[in-house]
């Protein structure tokens, strides 16, 4: 959005004339620059039409045989040509009969285009070729200025003015073919613009008043006439509608415009008006001028902001309306010091005064738009004055404390805090005057605000100082965003991952129990037939043989009660989330029952190697920690599985220091290559196959081993040789 | 009481399948034949180092499963009958093996008949003796 505010003029007359002089000259000068365009394509059509390959084309032509070297030659040639004068943009060679068919274009942005069997399809390509076979033969075709839609390569495509000029190939009195030029205003209207200067308007259009090329025009401001809009020119400049060769005032702008007809038409067809700024016309005029010229310029992007960017986004118009509205009051006193003195001009007064109704009223519309966008914004927008009065609030504001809108200005902003926040704001806002630090400024942070049912809410507040140019304090805007539901929603993901990881936790020892129940079997088994055995024996008599059979009936019962053992480090602390100190070796010797099962089967060997840790203890929840091992003995012996290096073994080998305890277990698996080592620890990260893991594991593993005051890492790997996890913990110590 | 017949134990527990062999011999008069794996149990009857009529054989084992045995007599068509042990745990994908889908694949076989551990010496005897009788 673009605002300009023009700001009272006063003009002497007789340097009004002066300056007029000069821009019917500039105009002029410009005007005949651009009927020069006529004349020079003109000749060069003609020159062109004189050149060999279009001389030898127009015989193969009339002889009925076309070569392609010739064409290709042609094609050559027009490049260069195209190349050497950027300002045509197309050159075509058009065939009479067969309605025109094309036999060679060439575009200036040097792409070579021949569109063999191409019609002329356009009513206008139509039009100009029946224009053209209409004139007598050796005559020249001087197209009207229209649109043309130009592409690039290297941009976006662009209207552009043109005009086209038809020169007729004749042979025994016969047009042969045309040769055609499509030149484009585009690269001349912004070598004038240039010649003029920055501070000066260019406006190109035709006779109905549609602009064919304007300074800084927006795209739908042009060539109104091809998608039947009204004409600008006299909404723009009304007092052209008396007289279309005047020139003319309006506000601080000098108008000079002028008619011309083309070259072989009688009519007026196309027109150049330069305006001129006052403001450059200083230069030309002498001091007696007054010139009061305020720009403000509002460019406003705000839609979506995001929290970094909005603040500077927000107070810049903000600023900048606070500026406006600074000058305008200078400009009352200004006309204040003119009234008092006699001297001035009445008409230059009224001017004046016109001009500034109508900055005051474009600073009201401003005004207008930042209120809007104040009030609509979804953040609550607060603005205190430096005693922690409220000033203004936005709707959202008054929604997020539950207040009316109304109900919160002259309201301390202490009201919309918790009492701890409110005690010490007034002394933050005390300190910042005297330091000049930036505390709670910029950033922004998370803040618990109060609503006006006592209720609190959680709030992301940014706080923006609102400097006067005057010597009076700051005002404060606080930027607040309504933290609730994102709150809420952290709360309910955060409930969703401990329920997914309590679920995979009863789901493994779930999974560790099937695989107890089975590992019991075996000797309950053996107990039971063994009974059974002794039973027989006792039958008949074989008395000698029941001495061994009752010892290992005892074997039996101790290998049930071990594994049973192994089970309660299982369910230690399982219900609860304590943990109590507990011997490392106990939870390797019961590991080792657990995983015997799955090693047993997958014919995996493990190798249990106690370093110096005879003794040591760690404070931990015994279940989790097994989980966390067997876990890594289960995934060592997949890997070996999968890897079919065998014979497979699974090294755990303890360590204790002063303090802490390590647990390193390698494995002489397939290793883990460099990209999944990064990813093993992502949650649902597996290379298991659907349905046999999880994913959860290592990174539940992780967890939990933060929840045990111990990590769980990666210590190496190496692809075809296996893998090194660490899991540590710190080292228990006895009080005393 | 049918003659004697030749039984093939095979389980990868020593102690089970030792205790098994001397109350069946106890019992019964059947020759009983030892082996530790499934593989060596298929080795067994490849070679016919040893003439067997019926197979009493444990489910998950190292080497061999229970499963690939049975897969091994169904596929040549050897005449001999199966008791299957079963260790009780069922869909346990942390062994790596499925109860369910063993005892769906042996049921195809026919002859097979499951035992659970734990169980009673009179259960195994009396499937036995079934099997031999309807011989």
């Amino acid at each position: 959005m673009l605002v300009i505010f023009y700001l009272g003029v006063r003009l002497n007359a007789d340097n009004l004339e002066q300056q007029e002089h000069n821009l019917r000259r500039l105009n002029l000068e410009l005007s005949h620059n651009i009927l020069e365009q006529y004349q020079s394509v003109a000749t060069d059509i003609k020159l062109l039409a004189k050149h060999y390959h279009v001389q030898q084309l127009a015989d193969e032509i009339l002889q009925g045989k076309t070569q392609t070297a010739t064409i290709q030659a042609l094609q050559n040639y027009l490049h260069t040509f195209t190349q050497l004068n950027p300002r045509y943009q197309e050159v075509r060679i058009i065939k009479v009969k067969e309605d025109g068919q094309e036999l060679v274009r060439v575009q200036n942005y040097g792409k070579v285009e021949i569109i063999r069997g191409a019609k002329l399809q356009q009513k206008a390509n139509r039009d100009y070729f029946q224009a053209a076979m209409a004139l007598p033969p050796g005559e020249i075709y001087l197209g009207p200025i229209t649109l043309r839609r130009e592409s690039y390569f290297d941009g976006p495509q662009r209207d552009t003015a043109q005009f086209r000029v038809l020169y007729p190939i004749v042979r025994n009195n016969q047009k042969i073919f045309f040769l055609s030029i499509n030149y484009s205003f585009n690269q001349l209207m912004q070598e004038l613009e240039q010649y003029i200067g920055p501070s000066n308007n260019l406006i190109f259009y035709n006779s109905a008043g549609h602009y064919l090329y304007k300074t800084n025009a927006k795209q739908e401001e042009l060539f109104g006439f091809e998608f039947n809009r009204p004409a600008p020119l006299f909404q723009d400049f009304p007092e052209l509608k008396q007289s279309l060769d005047i020139s003319s005032i309006k506000r601080n702008t000098l108008v000079y415009l002028n008619l011309f007809s083309r070259p072989a038409s009688n009519i007026p067809s196309f027109g150049l008006l330069v305006s001129m700024k006052k403001e450059a016309a200083r230069e030309y005029i002498n001091k007696y001028l007054l010139i009061l010229l305020f720009i403000i310029l509002f460019k406003l992007g705000i839609t979506y902001l995001n929290e970094q960017t909005f603040q500077k986004k927000f107070l810049r118009p903000v600023k900048s309306l606070i500026d406006a509205a600074g000058d305008t009051h200078k400009l009352y006193q200004f006309i204040e010091e003119i009234q008092a003195n006699n001297d001035i001009q009445e008409d230059s007064m009224q001017q004046a005064s016109v001009i500034l109704a109508d900055s005051l009223i474009k600073i009201n519309e401003s005004k207008n738009f930042l209120a809007g966008i104040f009030d609509k914004s979804q953040d609550g927008l607060i603005v205190i004055d430096s005693y922690g009065k409220i000033l203004l609030a936005n709707e959202s504001a008054g929604k997020m404390f539950q207040y009316d809108q109304n109900e919160l200005i002259h309201q301390p902003i202490e009201t919309l805090m918790p009492k701890n926040l409110a005690r010490a704001h007034q002394s933050y806002i005390e300190r910042y005057f005297d330091n000049n630090t930036q505390f709670a400024l910029e950033k922004g942070r998370e803040l618990v605000a109060k609503r006006k049912d006592g209720s609190h809410l959680p709030i992301f507040l940014t706080v923006a100082e609102l400097k006067h140019s005057s010597q009076e304090r700051s005002h404060f805007l606080g930027i607040i965003r309504d933290l609730t539901v994102i709150k809420e929603t952290e709360k309910e993901l955060e409930e969703q991952k401990e329920k997914a990881i309590t679920e995979s936790k009863f789901a493994s020892l779930g999974r560790l129990i099937s695989g107890i129940a089975h590992e019991i079997n075996s000797p309950l088994q053996n107990i039971m037939l063994t009974t059974q055995l002794i039973e027989k024996m006792l039958e008949k008599k074989k008395y000698e043989q029941i001495a061994g059979e009752l010892e290992e009936l005892g074997n039996e019962t101790i290998r049930v009660s071990k594994i049973i053992e192994s089970m309660k480090s299982l369910t230690r602390g399982s219900n609860q989330k304590s943990k109590e100190p507990v011997e490392l070796q106990y939870i390797l010797d019961s590991l080792k029952h657990l995983a015997h099962q799955k090693l047993h089967l997958n014919e995996v060997m493990l190798v249990m190697e106690t370093d110096n840790s005879q003794g040591a203890k760690v404070l931990c929840n015994t279940s989790e920690v097994q989980q966390v091992l067997l876990n890594l003995i289960n995934n060592a012996v997949d890997a070996i599985v999968a890897s079919n290096n065998r014979p497979g073994c699974i090294k755990v080998k303890t360590f204790a220091d002063e303090k802490s305890c390590i647990i390193r277990i390698s494995d002489n698996g397939g290793g883990i290559s460099p990209e999944v080592k990064k990813i093993i620890f992502d949650p649902l990260f597996t290379t298991k196959e659907v349905g046999k893991g999880t994913g959860l594991g290592l990174s539940i593993s992780k967890k939990l081993m933060l929840n045990n005051d111990g990590f769980l890492a990666l210590e190496s790997s190496e692809l075809g040789k296996g893998s090194v996890f660490v899991v540590k913990f710190k080292q228990y110590k006895e009080q005393g | 009481m049918s003659e004697n017949k030749n039984i093939l134990i095979v389980d990868d527990e020593p102690k089970t399948r030792d205790t098994l062999k001397k109350l069946i011999q106890l019992e019964r008069d059947h020759n009983v034949i030892l082996a530790g794996t499934g593989n060596s149990a298929i080795s067994i009857l490849k070679e016919g180092i040893e003439e067997v009529d019926l197979v009493i054989t444990d489910m998950y084992m190292p080497q061999g499963t229970g499963l690939d045995l049975i897969t091994y007599i169904k596929q040549n068509k050897l005449d001999i009958d199966v008791i299957l042990i079963s260790g009780g745990s069922r869909s346990d994908d942390n062994l790596g093996v499925d109860d369910d889908h063993m005892i769906t694949t042996a049921q195809k076989f026919g002859h097979a008949t499951f035992i659970k551990k734990p169980f009673k010496l009179e259960e195994i005897l009396e499937k036995i003796d079934s099997f031999f009788e309807n011989k």
